[in-house]
């Protein structure tokens, strides 16, 4: 376990440095680092108030067991506005808390939502225009890879037949969570990529 | 500026990161699948767990809020119905124990409950798993039958020090030995395609036919007999077959389900 936490701290280590393994000297870049523990806090904060909606509200709007995925959404708004490495992050350890609480394959909504995280951040780091039209595609493509790795999985082996596991989880899924991240997208000022 | 040794891998790492991450998450996460019953991947699911809970208690009034009203009614008339079956169960028992002891059979012997509050749902109408707030420390251990007052709710898969997760009759790995409780045919419950349960392994030439009653047999190893698990909602003749396809209607409603008992051990009452 201490093996796998040193490996890591050193990956996160890389990863946030970049190539400087110095100490940040400049008052700029110690005023960098503030602004980017404070972001890291803000993302903290609104993944658990997701999670608290997801976990609250959420089940009283399910449809036959169909319910948005708002920790999904929390997903790609990171992914939009900070590219694909905090998106995976964010989604691998959102699916981690989400997982705790299921019966069996623990960390399968890690995967799928590390996963959706990287298709969400991949648009970013093509330097995709984002309108609506693109926010929504953006929605589309996450919640689908989402769904069909969350779902192939869990159903794999059950005797179900893929096509029943598509059009009675998949698609139904993913189409109330493309229906309210759009809702989001249109009510929040700035809407999901954060610019006025 | 030249670089130096040490900073090109890191070069590398950086321009790729994505595709890094992608990967290591990917790794992690597909090592704790296939590791779901290590003792690590236990303590990094409790510790989840134990936080995911205590959030979960905190709010868990506004739900109910707005299932109060409905909840109220429905409770009415189930209380009103139980109260007529009360008094003719009151009267069976009494005709029983009298049986009993002209026959001089022993007393059955008692089970032990822990009562439990679901704080978490896998799904809100057909819940394949629930979260309870008991756990280790109050007795707990993996397989032990879950019941409410209506019959058997599912087993412990999974217990942590003060929580556990309960594994329902309706997640599509749980299978219990069954008994259809009028012909006494026995059968293997197990999940259902679509919403519900079904009764397996049941010859075509079995007497089983339209709100049969199917209890737990008494050749399940985990399940106490007797336990009521649903009825028989229609059943379907495959010629091709040499099994019916019997289709059960849960006797517990699972997206009520608000507290739970667990059967700790079946120890004698003291005398």
């Amino acid at each position: 376990m201490t093996c796998w936490l040193l490996v890591a701290r050193g990956y996160m280590f890389i990863l946030w440095h970049d190539t400087s393994i110095k100490q940040p000297a400049t008052s700029n870049e110690r005023q960098a680092t503030s602004n980017q523990n404070m972001r890291f806090v803000k993302y903290l904060l609104m993944f658990g108030f997701l999670l608290l909606l997801q976990t609250t509200l959420i089940p009283l709007l399910s449809i036959k067991d169909v319910y948005p995925d708002l920790l999904l959404i929390g997903v790609i708004i990171t992914g939009i506005r900070h590219g694909a490495t905090p998106a995976i992050l964010a989604g691998c350890l959102a699916g981690f808390v989400q997982d705790a609480a299921v019966t069996q394959l623990y960390g399968l909504s890690a995967l799928a939502k590390s996963a959706a995280g990287f298709v969400a951040g991949y648009f970013s780091r093509e330097k995709v225009k984002y309108n609506f039209q693109v926010t929504v595609g953006v929605l589309a493509a996450t919640a689908l890879a989402n769904s069909v790795i969350y779902q192939s999985i869990y159903y794999f082996d059950s005797g179900a037949g893929m096509g029943w596991v598509i059009l009675r989880y998949v698609l139904p899924h993913c189409l109330y969570t493309v229906a309210a991240g759009t809702i989001v997208h249109a009510a929040w000022p700035g809407g999901l990529w954060g610019k006025s | 500026m030249k670089e130096s040794l040490l900073e090109r891998p890191n070069l590398f790492i950086v321009s790729k990161r994505e595709y890094f991450t992608l990967i290591a998450a990917v790794v992690v996460s597909l090592y704790c699948l296939f590791n779901n019953d290590k003792p690590q991947i236990d303590a990094v699911r409790a510790f989840f767990l134990e936080r995911y809970a205590t959030l979960q208690a905190k709010f868990s009034w506004a739900r109910k809020l707005v299932a109060l009203q409905e909840e109220n009614v429905a409770l009415r008339r189930r209380a009103t119905h139980m109260m007529l079956e009360n008094s003719q169960l009151r009267e069976a028992l009494l005709e029983n124990h009298r049986l009993r002891q002209m026959l001089n059979y022993r007393e059955r012997t008692p089970w032990h409950f822990r009562a439990g509050r679901v704080i978490t749902k896998e799904r809100d109408e057909t819940p394949v798993s629930v979260t309870i707030d008991i756990g280790e420390a109050d007795g707990l251990r993996p397989n032990m039958p879950v019941v409410t007052p209506e019959g058997l709710a599912g087993k412990i898969y999974k217990v942590f020090p003060h929580t556990s997760i309960v594994q329902l009759l309706l997640d599509r790995n749980f299978n219990a030995s069954a008994r259809v409780q009028r012909s006494r045919i026995l059968g293997i419950v197990s999940w259902n395609e679509g919403f519900g349960l079904r009764l397996t392994a049941v010859p075509q030439n079995s007497d089983v036919g339209e709100g049969d009653v199917v209890v737990t047999s008494d050749s399940s190893a985990l399940f106490p007999p007797g336990l009521r698990i649903g009825l028989v909602k229609h059943t379907l003749e495959d010629k091709r077959s040499l099994f019916k396809t019997i289709d059960l209607e849960p006797a517990v409603d699972f997206s009520r389900l608000e507290e739970v008992f667990v059967i700790t051990s079946p120890e004698k009452r003291p005398q």
